[in-house]
């Protein structure tokens, strides 16, 4: 199985501990995360390094259930957690000021490619392509939530 | 657990013509097989969007004049009527979105 990154950023006219708060909320992920269709037992509620939950993530109609947990909570600078069953991955969210009341979100994940995956969709590069766009809608849709 | 979706999962979510509705509202009808609390479905996902609603009957007033939501029930179904002013087009699009995959799924 071969990994992959996924990484895109975008600047948002808010300050770091607002989107920290907004992004860490685990339930939340469901509104912007596209084919992210449920986020269920989080414990405890509040974020932090230990937190799990479970997920049911719909990629292109291949269906992903699984655990999470909760890696890194910096607030206001880095938020990450990891897919611990479903398609192991690694996601993190980073929060740089930048000029005043600006931030810089940007989203990393790193993520194995499951072999049969590469066969549905032929090339790796087609499926590396789908999963940059899916992060670029990420953080444009959290742009849009807080931007209005 | 990975599998393939080959089947429709969750409730059955079917957007409606407008029908005498001004534009941009929606509705939808919901087939389900058991009865749903539409108030905490729909209300947490406002909630999770930063955005407060105020349960009236029937529905979900959204607070600041940014409109509403209601419903009527029937054992099997529901249809739903969305209402929802002052957000750009893009946030009204994604507002929608999370809306619909919170009456399918949750």
């Amino acid at each position: 199985m071969s990994s992959a990154i996924a990484k895109q950023s975008v600047v948002i006219a808010d300050t770091p501990e607002k989107l920290y708060d907004f992004v860490s909320e685990a339930k939340r992920a469901t509104t912007f995360v596209p084919g992210l269709t449920k986020i269920e037992n989080v414990n405890p509620a509040q974020a932090s390094v230990g937190q799990t939950w479970t997920y049911e993530f719909d990629w292109f109609g291949v269906v992903f259930k699984g655990n999470s947990r909760c890696n890194a909570a910096q607030r206001p600078s880095k938020y990450g957690f990891q897919t611990l069953t479903g398609n192991p991955s690694d996601w993190t969210y980073s929060f740089e000021p930048e000029g005043k009341g600006k931030t810089r979100l940007t989203l990393e994940v790193r993520y194995q490619v499951p072999e049969q995956m590469i066969a549905k969709f032929a090339t790796q590069s087609t499926l590396e392509k789908m999963n940059n766009d899916r992060a670029r809608e990420i953080v444009n849709n959290v742009k849009t939530m807080i931007e209005g | 657990m990975i599998t393939l979706r080959m089947f429709h999962p969750g409730r059955t979510v079917v957007r409606l013509g407008h029908g005498g509705t001004e534009e941009g509202d929606e509705r939808w009808l919901v087939l389900h097989r058991n009865p749903v609390a539409w108030t905490e479905v729909l209300g947490g996902c406002l909630r999770l969007m930063l955005i407060s609603a105020d349960p009236v009957a029937g529905g979900l007033r959204l607070n600041r004049d940014a409109g509403t939501i209601s419903w009527q029930q029937a054992t099997m179904f529901s249809v739903l009527r969305i209402r929802i002013r002052g957000f750009s087009h893009k946030k009204h699009k994604l507002i929608l979105a999370a809306l619909r995959k919170a009456a399918r799924f949750h």
